[in-house]
């Protein structure tokens, strides 16, 4: 263990200092407007890059300041940098994954006529503009051949 | 505790000094905050998947989400957080009475965050939007509207069991706080607890721009 501080008195704990706590919520409060900002600024795709962009530089803070994170133990930080990176690897090679089978997905789409509006048919029982449109589609009228 | 140090009652007989006891549950803390990353991320990928197969689904879901209330709710966590973190530094300091205060705004924010959650998911309920299977459709829904809601209700359902399961162990610390269990010797539990409750904002601000602010 760290030195030979047995003496109870001896362990001084690092306190934040208020501004910096204060700041910090600041902070986070001003990227929060701002990202509900942006939504509404219709940038298009790029929308979602600066979001997250946004959500990461406020966990970002979280971590580093109310988490303690910048005056802790490096091997906490590894633990949170491994934790991030797993999740990313998860998330690649899922997607991955998913692009690949990308075409059959659409094939199912076609061969199951998932395009009707109610795909849930069970619970419509309230008879909005007739019965006809919800039924699923008799075999024979499916586009593609089997 | 008779087992325990005679002059310090919350120090465990199997650590030789606080700050031996506290790295011990700084670790443990900080392994449990490990696992629950991964707990999450499962569903961090799910919502990936669904939304990278139906762009426009999501697009037309989230208009259901009222962002006012996402906001106000995202703003009530950041506020817990601020005092969970002031809540370590008064125990830090011997500061009983910051450290009450702090522990209860801590509890008061939670519970409002469930407040407004209880009014979201009504309101839902209020459209036919369960969970589910339980879903109604209408005609006002668009396509597969069921889909990203499930995807909603299992992400802020998850998050929410831990934001119970905060207001439960900030009760306890708010009991322990008010008989002055905690100093600068002694406040392992506020600084374990306040970082559990870190990672579950900082869920939250992933989960608040995923859900409520798709344009």
């Amino acid at each position: 263990m760290s030195h030979d501080s047995h003496s109870h008195g001896d362990h001084k704990p690092h306190a934040l200092p208020i501004p910096i706590l204060v700041g910090t919520w600041l902070a986070l409060m001003a990227l929060t407007g701002l990202t509900v900002w942006v939504a509404d600024q219709h940038l298009g795709k790029i929308d979602f890059v600066i979001s997250m962009a946004i959500a990461t530089v406020k966990a970002t803070l979280v971590a580093l300041i109310f988490m303690h994170l910048l005056w802790d133990k490096g091997f906490h930080s590894i633990l949170v940098v491994g934790g991030v990176l797993l999740l990313g690897l998860f998330m690649a090679v899922t997607m991955f994954d998913r692009e690949h089978y990308q075409d059959s997905m659409d094939q199912y789409a076609v061969d199951h006529q998932l395009n009707r509006r109610y795909p849930v048919i069970e619970h419509t029982d309230e008879g909005h503009g007739g019965g006809e449109e919800h039924a699923p589609a008799p075999e024979g009228e499916a586009p593609a051949g089997h | 505790m008779s087992e325990g140090h005679h002059d310090a009652p919350f120090l465990a007989h199997h650590f030789e000094s606080h700050e031996h006891q506290f790295n011990a549950g700084k670790l443990g803390i900080w392994l449990f905050l490990f696992t629950e990353i991964l707990f999450f991320s499962g569903l961090f990928v799910a919502y990936a998947v669904y939304r990278s197969s139906n762009p426009e689904m999501f697009l037309g879901a989230s208009k259901f989400l009222d962002t006012k209330m996402g906001a106000i709710n995202t703003c009530v966590l950041l506020l817990s957080s601020l005092t969970a973190a002031w809540a370590v530094r008064c125990a830090q300091l011997g500061n009983r009475k910051g450290l009450i205060l702090n522990l209860a705004i801590t509890l008061a924010c939670a519970c409002g965050f469930m407040v407004i959650k209880y009014f979201e998911y009504t309101h839902k309920f209020h459209l036919g939007i369960y969970p589910g299977k339980w879903y109604e459709a209408s005609p006002d829904h668009p396509l597969h509207l069921q889909t990203f809601f499930s995807i909603y209700y299992v992400m802020t359902g998850l998050h929410g069991i831990h934001v119970l399961a905060g207001m439960g162990v900030f009760t306890w610390l708010l009991r322990r706080a008010i008989r002055g269990d905690f100093g600068p010797e002694y406040y392992g539990p506020i600084d374990f607890s306040a970082l559990y409750w870190h990672i579950v904002d900082v869920i939250w601000i992933f989960l608040f721009p995923l859900l409520y602010l798709i344009r």
